[in-house]
C-alpha cells in the first residue's frame, strides 16, 4: 500500500500540472485536447487508487468488529 | 407523620414494653447503690455493672416475704428476679424485683471465672491462634465417650453429608474429677495420628458439674497446643467451656460440629462450579472490556481519520476534475468566440453582399473590367449579379474627363 500511495503523490501532482498548463489561454486546442486526456487519465486513476484503499481500510475496520 | 402527646406517647411504651415477655420475670445481677428505705417499707435502689446502672424498686410485702428487711446494703452484688415496669406519668423505667439473692456467683462459676481470667492472658483464647477447620476431610478423630448420643449423632450427620468420610474414636470418659487428664490425653493422641485431618471433642448435655472436666487446664492446654483443627462440642447450645473458647470453632451441639467439620460433596461441588463460572464471568467481562476499548481507540485513532483522509483527498480530486473540465470548456468557448469573430469579418468581405446593394461584376473574354480602357466597342461583356449572369453588348464608350491620372 506504501508504494501505491507514493504513487498517488506523483499522479496528483501531474494532474495539479495540468491543471496549471490549462490556464494558459495561448494553449493551441491540440495541446488542450491532450493535456485535458491526460487530466482526466489521471483523475481517473487517482480516484481508482482513492477507493481501493478506502475499501482495504472499511475491511480492516470491518474484521476488527467482528473478532469482537 | 403523626404528632403525639406525651400521654399518647408514654402509654405506648408502656404498652410496648409490657407485651415483650422477655422483660417479665429475668434475672438481673448487679451491685447496690443509692439503697433507701421508705416509711411505708418499700425499698428503692439502684443496680450497676461497670458501665450502666438502672432503678429497682421491691415493695414492703415482698421485702417481708423473702427476709430481706436489714439484707439490702449498698456495695453489695446481688441477682433479682425482676420485670421491667414503666410509669405513664413520670415517663420513667425501672425494674420491679419479686426476689433478691445476695452474690451472683456460685463457687463453680467463680472458679470458671478466674481460670477464664488466667488462660485467657496466656493467650489460649486468642482468635489469632485459631485454625481453620478443612473444607474436604478424609478422616476424622472424635474425642468422647463411646457410649453416649454424641459418637451417634456425629456419625449419622456425617455420613449423610459425605458417605465417603472415616473416622477414629478415642474413647474417654466425659465425667468425673479424673476425666480432664483423659481428654486431654484423648485430645494428644488424636493430634499425633496423621490421617486425621480434624478433631470433634465433646459430650452430651449435663449440669455445670458434669460438664466441668471440659474447663479443665489440661483440655484447655491439649486443644491449644493441638496441630489439628479441633471442634467442640459439649452439652447445649446455652452451655458455654473454656474448651469452648480454647477450640478453633465450637459447634453448639455434636450434631452442629459434625455440619461444621463435614461440608456435603454436593455444596463443595456446587462451590466449585459456582467459582469456575464466576472465573468464565470475570475473565469474559475483562475480554470483552478490552476488546470494547481496542475497538475504539482504533475507530477513533485509525479508521475513522484514515477513512476521513481519503475522502479529504477524494473532494480534492472531484474538484480538481471540476477545474479540468471548466478550464478546457473556457479554452474552448474562447476559440470558438475568436473564430465567430473572423468568421464574421469573412463574411463581410464577400462579394455578394456587395452585388446585393446593386454593383455588379463585369467581365469581357473572362477578364475583370475594372476601366473603359479594357472594353471595345462591340465586346461581349458578362454581368454578374447577386442572383446570376446577365450577356450584354458594349454599345459606346465615355471616358471620365476629370481623370487624368488614369491616362499619364
Amino acid at each position: 500500500m506504501a508504494a501505491s500511495l507514493k504513487n498517488y503523490e506523483k499522479k496528483y501532482k501531474a494532474l495539479e500540472d495540468v491543471v496549471r498548463q490549462l490556464n494558459d489561454d495561448d494553449l493551441t486546442i491540440s495541446e488542450m485536447l491532450t493535456q485535458y486526456k491526460k487530466g482526466l487519465t489521471l483523475v481517473k486513476e487517482c480516484a481508482d487508487m482513492l477507493n481501493s484503499v478506502e475499501t482495504e481500510i472499511q475491511q480492516i475496520i470491518e474484521e476488527v468488529r467482528i473478532s469482537e | 407523620m403523626n404528632v403525639l402527646t406525651i400521654s399518647q406517647l408514654n402509654s405506648l411504651i408502656k404498652r410496648t414494653l409490657e407485651r415483650e415477655y422477655l422483660l417479665k420475670n429475668l434475672y438481673v445481677t448487679g451491685t447496690i447503690i443509692n439503697a433507701k428505705r421508705h416509711s411505708s417499707g418499700h425499698v428503692y435502689f439502684s443496680l450497676k455493672d461497670e458501665e450502666s446502672s438502672i432503678d429497682v424498686t421491691m415493695w414492703s410485702n415482698t421485702v417481708l416475704a423473702k427476709g430481706l428487711v436489714n439484707e439490702i446494703q449498698n456495695g453489695l452484688l446481688v441477682t433479682i428476679k425482676a420485670s421491667v415496669n414503666f410509669y405513664n406519668k413520670m415517663g420513667r423505667l425501672n425494674l420491679v424485683a419479686s426476689d433478691m439473692q445476695i452474690g451472683n456467683k456460685s463457687p463453680l462459676q467463680l472458679e470458671f471465672d478466674a481460670l477464664q481470667k488466667e488462660l485467657s492472658a496466656l493467650g489460649y483464647f486468642d482468635e489469632t491462634h485459631k485454625q481453620m477447620i478443612p473444607v474436604l476431610s478424609s478422616c476424622i478423630g472424635i474425642v468422647t465417650s463411646p457410649s453416649g448420643a454424641v459418637l451417634h449423632d456425629i456419625l449419622h450427620v456425617s455420613k449423610q453429608r459425605n458417605p465417603l468420610m472415616k473416622f477414629k474414636l478415642f474413647s474417654v470418659s466425659v465425667q468425673g474429677p479424673d476425666a480432664g487428664p483423659i481428654i486431654a490425653k484423648g485430645i494428644a493422641e488424636a493430634d499425633r495420628d496423621s490421617d486425621i485431618d480434624v478433631i470433634i471433642v465433646g459430650r452430651g448435655g449435663g449440669s455445670m458439674e458434669d460438664l466441668w472436666c471440659f474447663n479443665d487446664r489440661a483440655v484447655v492446654e491439649a486443644i491449644y497446643t493441638a496441630n489439628t483443627p479441633i471442634i467442640s462440642a459439649v452439652g447445649h447450645e446455652t452451655d458455654y467451656t473454656l474448651a469452648d473458647y480454647a477450640a478453633d470453632m465450637r459447634g453448639a451441639t455434636p450434631s452442629h460440629a459434625a455440619e461444621i467439620a463435614v461440608i456435603p460433596l454436593t455444596t463443595l461441588q456446587e462451590d466449585l462450579k459456582k467459582k469456575e463460572e464466576y472465573i468464565h464471568y470475570v475473565m469474559n467481562q475483562v475480554l470483552q472490556q478490552k476488546r470494547s476499548e481496542l475497538s475504539t481507540i482504533f475507530n477513533r485513532k485509525l479508521g475513522i481519520p484514515a477513512l476521513q483522509m481519503i475522502h479529504k483527498q477524494k473532494s480534492a480530486l472531484e474538484n480538481i476534475k471540476n477545474t479540468l473540465q471548466h478550464k478546457s470548456s473556457t479554452l474552448i468557448q474562447h476559440k470558438k468566440h475568436v473564430l465567430s469573430l473572423i468568421a464574421k469579418e469573412l463574411d463581410m468581405q464577400n462579394p455578394l453582399h456587395i452585388m446585393m446593394k446593386g454593383y455588379s461584376k463585369v467581365e469581357s473574354h473572362n477578364h475583370p473590367i475594372s476601366s473603359v480602357l479594357d472594353v471595345q466597342v462591340g465586346d461581349e461583356l458578362t454581368i454578374t449579379v447577386s442572383d446570376g449572369n446577365i450577356s450584354a453588348q458594349a454599345t459606346g464608350i465615355y471616358h471620365k474627363p476629370n481623370d487624368i491620372n488614369s491616362h499619364s
